[in-house]
């Protein structure tokens, strides 16, 4: 293409600034409109973060957050075109950069990840839901899941409890994330680790309870019959929150 | 016609007409690609009723990195989906460095500009296979310029053939902020080329600054501008823009009435004239 040298240091050069704040010498600008540009700019990236991130603001002390929005714009670059998703980019530059480690902040990556899965699948495309029958039998049919979900792992329960609690009590937490079909919110489960297995069986795989748990047997070990039936009474839960739409149609 | 900005907040409101009738909705094509759940399809609804003017953020056509043509190819299903009447942009920048800034910085008014943004004007034209009707931006600082911006909006018509979209509050706006008349430069501008027309609010935050927000009602002076501007063009549509401080809907109903006053008045003199 045909851009200059000077014109394009000059374009580089003002957006290094509106990125860092740090002043450059630009030919030919107004220093109270280039200024401005600073403002308009970290505003937008400031409040796409913070709109992503309320609970993690309420924590962590005012100076510090400022400290890592301003750190990250000034040295991350920005890749998506979306706004909503430079939330997205904070978090994983976060995790890189190991924070948690940096500012003593343990349930940091944690909270954001719990934080920016709501923003994400709230915003994701939709995911075709496959043909179902609403009702079936829990334990031969092969259940149909709402296919917008998402298994989390936490190290801290940031999905139970305020950050100041589970903060307290770091363990392996599992949680299940899935997006209502009907109003578009995020719902969070707390589950087992059996029970997240069980899940990806039935979703990834497509088998039915009863072939799930014969698959368990060689997994686990033997199973106590209680197992069986709380897994039923786990489907009966899911189909009430909506998470369980019905089941696969039999084809004959 | 005249329409207004469409947000998600607005959806209702747009689908059952009872408080506000726009003949038409603007939106940027970013914020609804790539996109799924309740607020799509919200808009999918809405967007079966209203004719779809599209105005993007981020095609970045002044910047100095290459076009992004996996974005082109995005936006250009968005707008095949959607049957788009009109595409616009921002003569501006808003990636440099391999790094979005999520805002419409100047261009430099200057002669390789010009021919940088006309060979990109072509090309997304080309793939888009759809004119492109681009905004004269709102700006607080020249930038190395070695023209004025008035020399740069023609020489980028005149080489690349592209539409313009006159944002009669930006130019008031521009008209301000750098002290030249805004009727003069509207007069001056390849009128033949207007496809479309914005309009809004603006807040002056110093005794020399104005900002341009879409955050306040239009006030009169640009009312006057919008009349001046609509005696000079053809019919073309125009188009509200609310962005923040976002008003009853009765009161943004009002503004539209206002606007398709002046803006009915100008075609039944486009007409007697013609």
């Amino acid at each position: 293409m045909s851009m200059q040298v000077k014109t394009h240091k000059a374009q580089s050069d003002f957006s290094t600034y509106c990125r860092t704040g740090e002043a450059i010498e630009i030919p030919g600008t107004k220093p109270e409109g280039v200024k401005q540009y600073r403002k308009l700019v970290f505003g937008v990236v400031k409040d796409a973060i913070e709109n992503s991130f309320p609970i993690a603001i309420e924590y962590i002390q005012p100076e510090i957050w400022d400290e890592m929005v301003f750190t990250f714009f000034k040295n991350h670059k920005c890749q998506s075109f979306q706004v909503w998703n430079i939330a997205g980019e904070f978090y994983e530059y976060v995790v890189e950069n190991n924070w948690a480690e940096k500012y003593n902040i343990p349930v940091l990556h944690d909270l954001l990840k719990f934080e920016w899965t709501e923003t994400e699948m709230y915003n994701m495309k939709d995911i075709e839901t496959g043909d179902y029958k609403s009702s079936g039998d829990y334990l031969y049919d092969v259940p149909v899941f709402n296919p917008e979900f998402k298994l989390l792992q936490f190290t801290y329960p940031v999905h139970l409890t305020q950050p100041g609690v589970a903060i307290e009590k770091p363990a392996s937490y599992f949680a299940l994330a899935f997006r209502d079909l009907d109003d578009g919110r995020i719902h969070f489960f707390d589950l087992s680790v059996f029970n997240v297995w069980m899940i990806e069986q039935m979703a990834v795989y497509e088998n039915s309870l009863e072939q799930t748990l014969l698959t368990a047997k060689s997994v686990f070990g033997e199973l106590d019959k209680k197992v069986a039936d709380s897994a039923i009474d786990f489907l009966k839960y899911l189909n009430k929150k909506k998470f369980l739409l019905g089941f696969k149609p039999v084809n004959n | 016609m005249i329409g207004l900005g469409y947000r998600r907040d607005f959806a209702e409101e747009f689908l059952t007409r009872e408080n506000i009738q726009p003949d038409f909705i603007e939106l940027a094509p970013e914020n609804w690609m790539e996109i799924g759940g309740y607020w799509k399809k919200q808009f999918d609804k809405v967007a079966e009723q209203y004719p779809i003017f599209s105005h993007g953020l981020s095609l970045s056509i002044g910047s100095p990195d290459p076009l992004d043509m996996d974005f082109l190819k995005k936006v250009k299903a968005f707008l095949d989906h959607y049957d788009v009447k009109i595409y616009s942009e921002h003569l501006s920048f808003s990636k440099c460095d391999n790094a979005h800034l999520y805002d419409l910085l100047p261009v430099p008014f200057r002669k390789d500009a010009v021919k940088h943004i006309s060979e990109r004007v072509g090309i997304v034209q080309d793939f888009l296979q759809r004119e492109l009707a681009l905004e004269i931006v709102s700006y607080y600082t020249p930038v190395a310029a070695e023209m004025d911006e008035l020399t740069f909006i023609k020489s980028i018509v005149q080489e690349s053939g592209c539409g313009l979209l006159l944002d009669v509050n930006n130019v008031y706006v521009n008209a301000f902020n750098h002290k030249y008349d805004a009727k003069q430069f509207i007069s001056g501008l390849p009128l033949n080329k207007v496809k479309y027309i914005h309009i809004a609010g603006h807040k002056q935050v110093s005794p020399d600054l104005i900002i341009d927000t879409h955050g306040e009602p239009i006030i009169d002076p640009v009312y006057d501008l919008f009349e001046f501007t609509m005696s000079k063009v053809e019919p073309v549509p125009v188009l509200l823009e609310r962005d923040y401080n976002i008003p009853e809907m009765q009161e943004m109903q009002t503004e539209l009435n206002r606007l398709r006053v002046i803006h009915q008045n100008s075609i039944k003199q486009y007409e007697h004239a013609s």
